[in-house]
């Protein structure tokens, strides 16, 4: 293999750089999406990276290790996201010895991070709450620090919010769809927290055109799960000490009749938080979901690190009747990136509006 | 919410299952009880008919024993007649046909739930002790009306 544009970069969680995997891995693939964990996953030989760690002087087992090993992946110059290795497979046959890596990002630190027994808001700014369910976990001691910092603040308005041993990942994604004061947030490479009122920007100067540079289009519409009268079921038991909520979508409803969905949620006791994830399950499941999928040709422009993750691009896929409704500005939801090992990159996207 | 994340495919059976194990989970966090779930039983009702001369007093008890052997909360509910049983008229404290407004007088009833005598995890019994005084001028019957309200368990 040769110089490649795309760095698979290990760090100590300290960050200190370890190895530059340019040029070494091969089949490489990195899935991003909007407020949830990267994934990140690749190949080495054996041979090359036993040979790379006696140039570096190191010990080779010591360059991937699972749970601690940190990974950064750029293109270029450009930093596209970062995480840490969860896993590694040694498989050796006789026509090959490859060890396959696979890393997830830093937003699944807190899969396994669960709020206080009691930690209760009361109309505070929504990004400082979720920055503060990560920071008092981190807090706990020297142990639960992951080095997450907090970089870019964005200001979006207040919530109520009571927590009781609750995951901090879901509680975090939760805060994001809410219809009251919702924000976008991400985990840099360099494990720095952003908010955003909404990440990404309109970009009309990225276009991608069937045919042209989309070389497949899929646009699945789905009535599968459609839901448009959501009782959600907050904390205690029995008719007259359990709190409870329930919406409706009212065109929804017209449209197609109604079908009903429960949420159980026990570990919340504000009805206004029960009222805002019933609205927020409303909105993503009211109406039939369409994600149109495309797959791109990330060799030509526009290129991955000319866009990225919430960014409206331009989709225009004229020339059939039935699906002439996807045409106009999308949101980039999710990425998927296979980079095969002559650096040719296939670029699958997924989009909403 | 993510639209790519709600669409069916290979994670989507590994998202329905992390969310059942958070719905799971949240059941083991403070769930508040109402009295729609919990189920209360009223015992037989215990009767003394106790004639008592003037300025005089008798104490009775009654042992309740619970099968399982818990500390529980529990309510007597009294009533006392005088002189005359089961007729509201003359049910202490306010019976139209005693002779004062607020029942004869000196005529009264006390109880407690007795500390001592009572060991509800050991022999498993509630000791009750009932204390009836007359401090009027007349001889008079006390027929003292006693029923224990308590969550449901098998009592004796």
């Amino acid at each position: 293999m040769g110089p490649s544009k795309w760095h698979i970069e290990l760090w100590s969680p300290s960050g200190v750089l370890l190895a530059d995997l340019s040029g070494r891995a091969k089949n490489r693939r990195i899935e991003q999406s909007r407020n949830e964990a990267e994934d990140i996953r690749w190949q080495v030989d054996l041979t090359e990276l036993e040979y790379y760690a006696r140039q570096l002087k190191v010990d080779v087992q010591s360059l991937v290790v699972p749970g601690i090993t940190e990974v950064r992946v750029r293109r270029g110059s450009v930093y596209l996201c970062g995480g840490v290795v969860t896993y590694r497979n040694v498989a050796i046959t006789p026509a090959s010895q490859d060890l396959e890596i696979r890393a997830t990002g830093f937003l699944n630190f807190f899969r396994a991070r669960y709020t206080l027994a009691s930690q209760i808001y009361t109309a505070t700014q929504a990004t400082d709450i979720a920055w503060d369910l990560i920071d008092t976990t981190q807090s706990q001691g020297a142990d639960w620090d992951f080095g997450i910092t907090r970089g870019s603040v964005a200001t979006v308005g207040t919530h109520d919010r009571s927590y009781a041993d609750d995951e901090i990942k879901d509680s975090l994604q939760r805060l994001t769809i809410v219809q009251t004061a919702p924000f976008d947030f991400a985990f840099s490479h360099d494990k720095v927290f952003h908010t955003y009122a909404a990440i990404g920007a309109n970009r009309p100067d990225v276009i991608f055109r069937y045919p042209g540079n989309v070389k497949e289009l899929n646009s699945p519409y789905d009535a599968t799960a459609v839901a448009n009268h959501i009782r959600v079921l907050g904390s205690g038991s029995g008719t007259e000490a359990a709190i409870r909520a329930e919406v409706d979508d009212v065109q929804s409803q017209q449209n197609f009749k109604v079908y009903e969905k429960k949420l159980l949620r026990s570990s919340v006791d504000l009805s206004s938080t029960l009222q805002a994830e019933g609205n927020a399950e409303l909105k993503a499941w009211a109406w039939p979901l369409e994600v149109p999928s495309l797959r791109v040709d990330g060799n030509l422009r526009p290129f991955t690190t000319d866009y990225g993750i919430g960014d409206y691009i331009q989709i225009d896929t004229s020339g059939h009747p039935f699906i002439n409704h996807i045409n106009g500005m999308y949101r980039l939801q999710k990425r998927i990136i296979d980079i095969d090992d002559n650096d040719q990159e296939d670029v699958q996207l997924m989009v909403s509006q | 919410m993510n639209p790519a994340e709600q669409t069916i495919n290979d994670t989507s059976l590994v998202r329905e299952v992390a969310d059942l194990r958070r719905e799971l989970e949240a059941l083991k966090t403070r769930q508040l009880i109402g009295l729609d779930n919990i189920v209360y039983l009223v015992s037989e009702e215990v009767v003394f008919h106790l004639p008592i001369s003037a300025g005089g007093f008798a104490d009775r008890a009654i042992n309740y024993f619970s099968q399982g052997k818990h500390i529980y909360a529990s309510e007597p509910q009294v009533t006392v007649f005088l002189n005359n049983d089961n007729d509201t008229a003359y049910s202490l404290p306010g019976g139209v046909a005693l002779s004062f407004p607020n029942g004869e007088p000196g005529c009264e009833v006390s109880w407690r739930h007795d500390q001592t005598f009572s060991d509800m995890t050991g022999a498993g019994n509630k000791y009750y002790i009932f204390r009836v005084r007359n401090n009027s001028v007349n001889t008079v019957t006390f027929h003292l009306h006693v029923r224990l309200i308590y969550p449901a368990s098998v009592l004796t």
